[in-house]
């Protein structure tokens, strides 16, 4: 993340990249989470295995590999 | 570029704070009235049997809940409906049970229509969220008069394919299917949200959009395809397509084995079910929705001779034709009122959708708490009138229609009056290697109409494929009388 995070526009405009990463990561690692809780309901387990799809688009947007 | 907003009056901005971003309370403890400890033994059947088999106490506790926040939201985004609910003399706060619902004045479509096209252009001011945040436009299908405008956010288009996920997995619908849609998909709202429910499913969705019919039925069979949605109409005529024109049998030469029809009530219609399953060799499921409303119901596996209201989603209310009194106890037809939780741009509060529907008697046995609508939609309260005194439904009449099997897909009624006596008359078709029947026909038709419908017709059989076949909504029944002005 240090290279996304340097000197550049944003960080000109305040944009704190390296705190957004993280809060990116933490939404994957509760997502995660909520889907291993999900008990096979369709219900949560389908819409969580969406939410994990805007997660990795917000990893691509700031540059980083989905895993 | 969009431009307006919801144009709001300076008292209204504190209650639009309270409102707020329709976030959920922090207050989990008041959010979440409902866990089981166990879960229903068929609850893999169910997309979300949370809320599917939630005691029908704990659901009107819900319904009361979500009914005040829709309210609210209403009330303080919306000068329709601010101005509406002001002359009734009801605030925000004073719906405290329920049965108090009933004193919010309904909504009509002609109030729709009356406001469209006005500022913020063009859904007027029902409109709840700036238009920047409307990212979806649709239109009813103006059946029943001028099409009215449908606006929805992002959010609200997550919610209308929600709850047809709802729908398809209660119809046995799973991520192994293959989903042909053989629609023209377009400013209607038809099988769009199903497009979507059914990916959110996992199902794999093959848009059949401006195929004609017979390329759909090619495409289905190169594909695969094991489900189709339409209308109770188009998927009878694709079979007959395929018969005549293609030379297959669907049964046996294509791989649908369930449908789900929307748009008309045939699905529900005994006779016409039986057809569509016989056609096809497949299972068939019915839905009731509509664009100004959202996906309201549906037909689980069980079959039960009836509908789920998705009564975690929608406040269904029945009220007496005559008197307006709420319908509580099965068996009773009235007019539906209908309201939408969740749908936030142009929200649905009390919409009188004028379907006549009634509570089924039974529970059904697949376990859902959800209540039951017998029989679907039994009518349009436009359409279900006196002929002769006697209380007549059209779908009486396609029922008996359908059940005789000399006869085409194809029918049509017609009222009129003549010397302040009605008249009724029913045109049908024989099938072609049914021609030498049509006196023994004639006399059975007769027969079983007066049995269920108490109404003496005018019959008359016209060349097989010469009455209107219809793609969307058809109208096969016209009542005369209302332009005749003598009713």
């Amino acid at each position: 993340m240090e290279e996304t995070a340097g000197q550049g526009p944003c960080a000109e405009a305040g944009i704190d990249l390296k705190r957004i990463a993280e809060l990116v990561e933490e939404l994957q690692e509760t997502a995660r989470e909520l889907l291993k809780e999900s008990g096979g309901i369709q219900a949560l387990e389908r819409n969580t295995r969406r939410l994990l799809a805007s997660v990795r688009m917000l990893q691509l947007n700031l540059g980083l590999d989905p895993h | 570029m969009k431009k307006g907003g919801a144009g709001l009056e300076p008292p209204v901005l504190e209650l639009r704070k309270k409102a707020g971003n329709w976030r959920a309370s922090k207050d989990l403890s008041k959010q979440f009235i409902f866990l089981e400890e166990r879960m229903h033994p068929n609850a893999e059947r169910m997309w979300n049997p949370i809320l599917e088999t939630m005691p029908q106490e704990q659901i009107r506790e819900l319904q009361l809940r979500k009914f005040r926040r829709i309210f609210e939201w209403a009330y303080s985004r919306s000068r329709f409906h601010r101005e509406l609910y002001q002359k009734a003399g009801l605030n925000p706060g004073e719906l405290r049970t329920l049965q108090d619902t009933t004193k919010v004045p309904k909504v009509e479509k002609s109030m729709m229509r009356s406001i469209q096209g006005k500022e913020p252009f063009p859904y007027g001011d029902m409109l709840c969220v700036p238009l920047e945040e409307v990212t979806e436009f649709r239109q009813t299908s103006g059946t029943t008069g001028q099409p009215v405008y449908q606006p929805d956010t992002w959010e609200d288009w997550e919610w209308w394919s929600e709850c047809w996920a709802y729908i398809l997995y209660a119809q046995g619908y799973r991520s192994s299917d293959r989903v042909f849609i053989p629609f023209g998909y377009n400013v209607f709202v038809a099988f769009w949200a199903g497009h979507y429910g059914a990916e959110k499913l996992g199902c794999e969705v093959v848009p059949g959009g401006v195929l004609n019919t017979e390329a759909r039925v090619l495409k289905m069979q190169e594909v695969r395809a094991t489900a189709i949605m339409g209308t109770p109409t188009y998927i009878l005529s694709m079979a007959d397509v395929a018969r005549k024109k293609l030379g297959l049998d669907p049964p046996k030469d294509l791989w649908v084995r369930r449908i789900t029809c929307a748009g008309e009530p045939g699905a529900s219609v005994p006779a016409t079910k039986q057809r569509i399953q016989e056609a096809w060799g497949a299972k068939v499921f019915d839905h009731v929705g509509a664009t100004e409303i959202g996906a309201w119901s549906y037909e689980c596996e069980e079959q039960p001779g009836g509908l789920h209201v998705n009564e975690a989603m929608f406040l269904v209310q029945i009220e007496d034709l005559e008197t307006g009194r709420l319908i509580e106890e099965p068996g009773k037809p009235g007019r539906m009122v209908i309201t939408a939780f969740d749908r936030l741009a142009q929200p649905c509060v009390r919409f009188d959708s004028k379907d006549i529907i009634m509570w089924s008697k039974e529970p059904c046995p697949c376990g859902r708490s959800f209540r039951l609508i017998q029989g679907g939609v039994l009518g349009r309260a436009d359409d279900i009138t006196k002929v002769k005194g006697v209380l007549l439904a059209p779908t009486a009449i396609e029922d008996v229609v359908r059940s005789i099997p000399e006869l085409g897909d194809e029918y049509e009624v017609v009222v009129s009056r003549e010397e302040d006596t009605d008249r009724i008359s029913l045109k049908v078709e024989l099938e072609p290697w049914a021609e030498s029947r049509q006196k023994e026909v004639l006399n059975r038709l007769l027969q079983e109409l007066r049995l269920k419908t108490n109404l003496g017709y005018e019959i008359s059989f016209h060349p097989y494929g010469s009455l209107p076949r219809y793609e969307v909504k058809a109208r096969r029944f016209k009542d005369l009388r209302k332009t005749q002005g003598g009713h």
